[in-house]
């Protein structure tokens, strides 16, 4: 007995643990399920921009402002993430505040980004109410058949996103064949006074819908959006992996009568309806040497030709000269106008090509990765390059410099921007 | 192994007795154990028994997975995992913090990573890390071995059966396998992967066989090390191996954000 009683005092503490190894430790009741969640991440960041005076963009946003060549922005960000669940019943959300501060100023704000309830009426259907993202289309830097989703910054595509409040039920069935998977989503989305009042203006009720079909190894989507505030809309997307390290994704919408103002020559603007296709085709591929590149080409018909970019350009720029001449804004807040009514949009024109390398733990540096990205508008020859450095080394802690650049003649888009240049530090903590 | 030659007499009952009994002696002799080749087993049914001893067909379970640096500082994650049938995988990411909420689904070949931020799976492919370090996605969601890999050849080594498998299709993570297994235990010890090149992309070390939940002793450590990434090692450490019934409709792209409603 006490030799057994010996033997077992020398073992090792960890040993009695479940899944314990004798050099590396680990219990797993550490992780036992608990109804409740509640995760954060602080983010800081500060930026050197260098802004573009002669540009459109910028002439109509700093109107009212202090003109100046550089602004030093710093600011943090506190995002907030969890829920709870009940046997039948789910509970989540997401909050995001953030504070922001330069030369000129600062702001602040405070968005639920989700919080909605779900339940699961049967185990393979839920149904969900609330506040909730949603994010269709399988491109990267751009999603036209994303009918039901906020625009995402092509420069940040991972960026976390408000989203809409919905009505969504979903069903899935699994199939022994080659078609493997099948979910039906639906999506009641209305606009009513402060509800999703950034989807349309006048009262009514979206109806969006997904089919997802796992057929032949290739991800399939058919969409539809239908019946409320914006022009009816279908589309299709599809993915596939070719290799264990290639793959190719695509998505095609087609917009019925949808409707987008247009600067004529004479600076009278004339609302062009018309039914348009948009489509996306993009490729992944990963190299011996762990270089990934992401190649996407994005043609979007309901967008500005290099044309008629260009004329709006020059009639800001004729609108400031008058302005700074006589004095009057009636011009630039007619411009103002076009520029909410798609001027604005982060990719006005028709044609895009998008180019990523990031290069995993090079030189054997582990968790660091560099990037360099490239946004062209493919008809007027303008472009965004952006050089990135990550490091995921420490835990839960992410940092990423970049350093962005806008590029092209006078009057096309990347020239026109608000900014000329961008650098950037971010730092993350995840808790 | 060759034996030498015996001369029997056929006949007198003399020289019948003394023949029979060196025969006797020669027959114990080469029944003991390491004098006699044992029967070899057939590649792709011991191929099979591995399978099922890393882990049941279908089951839950938990692991760890810890990236070690040259100079000693760690990287961990910790994960659940469920497999159903033989090429149905799903893992969702319990920590770090940062990570926390992401899955990661196969089906065959096919491979999607789900991100909470992102909010949509995006594929992946088996050759890329979604944790980083020397084990790849083809690593963290693996399959079993006899559904990606035929048994080429299989051969004594060191007193372990040594098997060669050739992967079925481009598909697969590595081209061909190594695979040195106990031969008692069915237990694989080492298995050394290549590319379609011949280079040795990395080797795997299997360990600590223990009971992790199901009664089946099972290696609960798997160490890599690799010549593409010299100094570092990865290891995956299991614990809580339980069989499980699931629905098909768990393994399925709009069920990856919802991995968290299966933990019990």
């Amino acid at each position: 007995m006490l030799g057994l009683l010996a033997v077992l005092a020398v073992l090792p503490a960890e040993a009695g643990a479940q899944g314990g190894a004798s050099e590396f430790r680990f219990d797993v009741t550490e992780f036992d399920k608990a109804p409740y969640s509640l995760d954060g991440l602080l983010e800081l960041s500060a930026a050197d921009v260098t802004l573009n005076p002669d540009g459109a963009l910028y002439r109509l946003t700093a109107l009212d402002t202090e003109q100046r060549s550089s602004v030093h922005p710093y600011g943090a960000k506190l995002q907030l993430e969890g829920g709870y669940a009940w046997p039948w019943l789910a509970f989540n959300f997401r909050v995001q505040a953030s504070e922001s501060r330069d030369e000129l100023g600062s702001t602040s704000e405070a968005v639920v980004q989700e919080a909605y309830l779900a339940t699961q009426p049967t185990a393979t259907s839920t149904v969900e109410l609330g506040k909730r993202v949603t994010k269709w289309g399988k491109g990267y830097a751009w999603n036209p058949v994303a009918f039901v989703d906020r625009a995402k910054d092509p420069s940040d595509p991972e960026l976390a996103q408000e989203g809409f409040v919905m009505a969504r039920a979903e069903v899935i069935r699994s199939f022994a064949s080659d078609l493997r998977n099948v979910a039906l989503s639906l999506v009641l989305l209305p606009v009513d006074g402060d509800v999703n009042e950034d989807f349309g203006v006048e009262p009514a009720t979206n109806v969006a819908g997904k089919l997802t079909l796992l057929l032949w190894d290739t991800d399939i989507d058919l969409l539809a959006l239908g019946g409320g505030t914006r022009p009816s809309r279908w589309g299709v997307d599809f993915s596939r992996n070719l290799g264990s390290n290639v793959e190719v994704h695509g998505e095609w919408t087609r917009t019925a009568e949808a409707q987008q103002p247009v600067l004529q020559p004479g600076g009278g603007v004339q609302q062009r309806v018309d039914s348009t296709d948009a489509w996306l085709l993009g490729l992944r591929y990963l190299t011996d040497f762990e270089l990934t590149s992401i190649v996407e080409y994005y043609v979007n018909e309901a967008g500005y030709t290099r044309e008629e970019l260009e004329n709006f350009y020059r009639f800001v720029d004729q609108a400031w000269m008058k302005y700074e001449v006589g004095g009057s804004r009636a011009l630039l807040d007619r411009a103002a106008s076009l520029v909410q009514g798609g001027y604005g949009r982060p990719n006005p024109g028709r044609r895009y090509g998008y180019l990523r390398l990031s290069q995993k733990d090079p030189f054997d540096w582990l968790y660091v990765t560099p990037a360099a990205t490239a946004i062209a508008n493919l008809d007027d020859d303008s472009r965004t390059l952006i050089a990135e450095l990550g490091y995921t080394g420490i835990t839960n802690l992410e940092l990423r410099g970049r350093v962005m650049w806008l590029q092209g003649e006078r009057f096309t888009e990347f020239a026109e921007k608000a900014n000329a240049s961008r650098a950037e530090l971010r730092v993350q903590w995840h808790f | 192994m060759s034996h030498p030659a015996v001369s029997i007499p056929l006949s007198g009952p003399r020289h019948w007795l003394p023949a029979l009994s060196l025969l006797v002696s020669l027959l114990a002799l080469a029944l003991l154990p390491g004098r006699l080749p044992a029967a070899v087993p057939d590649a792709t049914a011991l191929l099979r028994e591995v399978d099922r001893v890393l882990q049941p067909e279908s089951f839950e379970m938990y692991r760890k997975l810890i990236n070690i640096e040259p100079d000693g500082s760690r990287k961990e994650w910790v994960l659940y995992s469920v497999k159903k049938g033989t090429d149905n995988v799903l893992a969702l990411f319990l920590s770090p913090a940062s990570d926390k909420g992401r899955s990661t689904l196969r089906l065959g070949d096919n491979m999607w990573l789900y991100i909470p931020n992102v909010g949509k799976p995006i594929r992946i492919t088996s050759l890329q890390s979604v944790t980083g370090g020397v084990f790849n996605n083809a690593d963290i969601l693996r399959l079993d071995f006899s559904v990606e890999y035929d048994a080429e050849g299989i051969e004594e080594a060191g007193g372990e059966w040594l098997l060669r498998l050739k992967a079925k299709s481009g598909a697969v993570a590595y081209d061909r396998l190594k695979m040195w297994v106990e031969r008692q235990r069915k237990v694989p010890t080492r298995i050394e992967a290549y590319a379609a090149s011949g280079l040795l992309i990395k080797t795997l070390y299997y360990k600590e066989v223990k009971d992790l939940g199901d009664g089946v002793p099972r290696p609960s450590v798997v160490e890599t090390d690799s010549p593409l990434y010299k100094g570092y090692k990865s290891v995956m450490i299991w614990a809580s191996v339980k069989p499980r019934k699931l629905d098909d409709e768990v393994f399925t792209l709009a069920f990856m954000g919802r991995v968290e409603e299966l933990r019990r």
